[in-house]
């Protein structure tokens, strides 16, 4: 039987869960290039219902405590307030959200920064590739996974049975 | 006045004739003595001028005698007046040295041509002796001299010492008498020397010309010394009567000419190794003005790379986000004819961004020796737009404005047009270097501030660049708000190897550099001052300059 512990391919993800991610995770995309955002905009469309998109993190935070956002995906560098700015703001109010960097080459001293502040990962720009929906689909599942968990608990239904 | 006659007479009839005979002829007498001790007697009063002298006399005295002791005394002439004709009186008579012999009787004719001819004589005796005597004590005199002056003096014949005074003879360590009668070979070092000197002189001696010549000679202690020879023959017809040397000692004058030969030898070769050292240094300081100007390229074009990075990061994302776009889309059955379009024109217009910047980078390290007519504002908003992802990343927002257009960069984007306010006539690459540079100051220098934590991470940087039309010039101002430099720095910061960058940052070339090219290759001036945020550099160029 496939599970989320042993898929070894993966788009094996998508086949998976798919359509139950899908429904029911919302994405956070932070970038202050417009085309790159909207590029962005477009694959996440595809995988998931719900995107929202800000151009800098004073907007991405607005956006995150006015919707139930479920992962963050943010630049660094940008104006007004930058990525790790947003993201450490982010942590404290909901620290379980994984948040995603995208990062350009020349940013390693900020991603020593990210590190520390316990981000989920990081997606080395130019990104798109499987490795960055595997990661996606990973935080989408986990999240879903402590949903589901915390229903569970409210509910009283072993966990397992939902597997 | 007549002369006086003295008349030496026993026969009184006699010496009364002859006196009378002596008045009539015109000569004073002085007085008649009968006896040898009266005319000496008389002699001692009044000197007579002539002595008439019988032999025969009364007194103890003879006249011979008597003659004898007045030609002893006082060399007065005497004539005999005698009756004797033996051979032996006149014997006697002869050794007194008589000026003449009369016989008597006496003829008076006689006596007269006898008186004459004495007169005569003896004056012609006396002027003769008192010639005589002076020209002893010349000699006299002049021997003295010779000997008593301070340069060697010689008489040589057949190179043998007839006479030298002292001095000579002091110079070689001898004494007079040494040397008198001997050859000179002895004061010659070598018989190659007596002989050499031998010819040379006795062949100018002959054509009767000085022979001055300086020469080494020995001392009896065998020492050597100089001497200045001056020799010049008597008669030049005839060398055997010989020739008369000056000797000099000139040892201490050579000594000195040595001293003055060697010492200017010395200030040559030092004068050589000055002009030496003076070469080498200069070439050094062209190698090392080469190897700065190339060290200044290089971080010129590290400070390039590092803008392409930061220019060419933001197309290749986007061409990576459009490449991985087109499969994805096409998984998702969404491909079609319009979005290929989309995405090939959009893809083609980042390609032409990054093309773009390379072919800046090209341009900028083209080594372009020759100058050219070029923009300044046009250059500047070119160094702008380089850096511009560069800024931006840093947070830091920059504006060009020209106030000769009234345009601001980058919003009306580059100024293409090459107005004749701004253009000048150089090297565009080394120009653009000096902007690359300045830029580059003030970004580190904001970066700086905000790792010091002077200033808020955030806090967005601020670079300016102003142009200014000034007559014949134009002004190029340029402004941050980086914090500026330390007062002490201020008049440091164009010197060679100073920067206040951190270890392994800055090479203090930069600004070097910038003078170099402004000042020498563009005829401008640099100039560096605090303004209210940060650091001023104030450029100015003489327009068209050629």
């Amino acid at each position: 039987m496939v599970t989320a512990e042993n898929v070894s391919d993966k788009s094996g993800w998508k086949a998976l869960f798919g359509d139950e991610l899908k429904k029911n995770t919302s994405i956070l995309c932070v970038e202050d290039e417009a085309i790159i955002l909207e590029g962005l905009k477009i694959v996440l469309r595809r995988r998931f219902n719900k995107v929202y998109t800000a151009t800098n993190g004073k907007e991405g935070i607005e956006l995150f405590n006015n919707n139930k956002i479920d992962i963050v995906i943010t630049d660094i560098l940008m104006p007004i307030m930058d990525g790790l700015e947003m993201a450490s703001k982010i942590k404290k109010s909901s620290p379980d959200t994984p948040i995603l960097i995208l990062s350009a080459l020349n940013e390693e001293p900020f991603l020593k920064k990210a590190a520390a502040l316990g981000l989920y990962d990081y997606i080395a720009k130019p990104y798109c590739d499987d490795d960055f929906f595997e990661i996606l689909y990973r935080a989408a599942f986990e999240v879903h996974k402590r949903k589901n968990m915390a229903y569970a608990a409210s509910a009283g239904i072993e966990i397992a049975e939902l597997l | 006045m007549n002369d006086k006659v003295l008349i030496v007479e026993d026969e009184a009839v006699l010496s009364m004739q002859i006196k009378y005979e002596l008045l009539q002829m015109g000569y004073s007498v002085t007085g008649i003595s009968d006896t040898g001790e009266k005319a000496l007697a008389s002699i001692a009063i009044e000197m007579p001028d002539i002595v008439l002298m019988d032999i025969t006399l009364k007194g103890k005295l003879n006249g011979i005698e008597t003659a004898d002791l007045i030609h002893k005394q006082h060399n007065i002439p005497i004539i005999y007046m005698t009756a004797h004709s033996e051979k032996g009186i006149i014997e006697m008579a002869k050794l007194t040295s008589p000026y003449g012999y009369l016989l008597k009787p006496v003829n008076i004719k006689e006596l007269q041509i006898t008186l004459d001819v004495t007169l005569y004589k003896s004056k012609i005796d006396k002027e003769k002796t008192e010639l005589t005597g002076r020209l002893l004590s010349m000699t006299h005199q002049q021997h003295i001299i010779l000997d008593n002056a301070s340069i060697g003096i010689s008489l040589i014949r057949e190179r043998k010492f007839i006479w030298l005074n002292s001095k000579l003879a002091e110079i070689f360590g001898f004494t007079r008498e040494d040397l008198e009668g001997q050859n000179t070979r002895i004061l010659y070092p070598s018989q190659e020397a007596y002989e050499e000197f031998g010819k040379e002189a006795y062949c100018k001696l002959a054509k009767g010309v000085v022979c001055s010549e300086e020469i080494e000679m020995v001392r009896r202690d065998g020492s050597k010394l100089w001497c200045k020879y001056s020799g010049k023959a008597i008669n030049s017809s005839d060398l055997s009567i010989g020739s008369i040397w000056i000797i000099e000692d000139i040892t201490y004058r050579k000594q000195i000419e040595e001293e003055l030969k060697r010492k200017n030898e010395q200030l040559e070769q030092i004068n050589k190794e000055l002009k030496e050292a003076a070469l080498k240094e200069y070439r050094q300081r062209l190698e090392k003005e080469e190897m700065l100007v190339q060290q200044s390229k290089m971080a010129a074009m590290g400070e390039m790379i590092r803008a392409i990075a930061h220019q060419w990061k933001q197309p290749l994302n986007i061409l990576g986000l459009i490449v991985q776009e087109i499969r994805d889309s096409y998984e998702y059955g969404e491909l079609d004819k319009t979005q290929i379009d989309t995405t090939v024109n959009e893809s083609l217009k980042q390609i032409h961004f990054m093309s773009n910047t390379i072919e800046d980078f090209q341009n900028f390290m083209k080594p372009d020796k020759e100058k050219q007519l070029f923009s300044v504002q046009k250059a500047v908003g070119e160094m702008f737009s380089l850096l511009s992802a560069q800024m931006k990343v840093n947070n830091i927002s920059y504006s060009f404005t020209c106030h000769i257009h009234n345009k601001t960069f980058p919003e009306t984007e580059e100024c293409d047009q090459e107005c004749e306010q701004c253009v000048i006539s150089s090297n565009k690459n080394e120009f653009k270097q000096v902007i690359l540079n300045l830029l580059t100051n003030s970004k580190d220098a904001i970066l700086d501030r905000r790792e010091k934590g002077l200033m808020k991470k955030t806090d967005e940087g601020n670079i300016m660049i102003d142009l200014y039309d000034d007559y014949d010039k134009i002004i190029i101002e340029q402004s941050d708000n980086g914090g500026g430099i330390p007062q002490e720095h201020i008049l440091k910061v164009f010197d060679t190897y100073f920067t206040t960058k951190g270890t392994g940052k800055g090479s203090g070339i930069g600004l070097y550099m910038s003078k170099v090219i402004i000042e020498q290759h563009m005829g401008g001036s640099i100039h560096a001052s605090n303004g209210e945020y940060g650091a001023v550099f104030t450029v100015k160029l003489p327009k068209r300059y050629f």
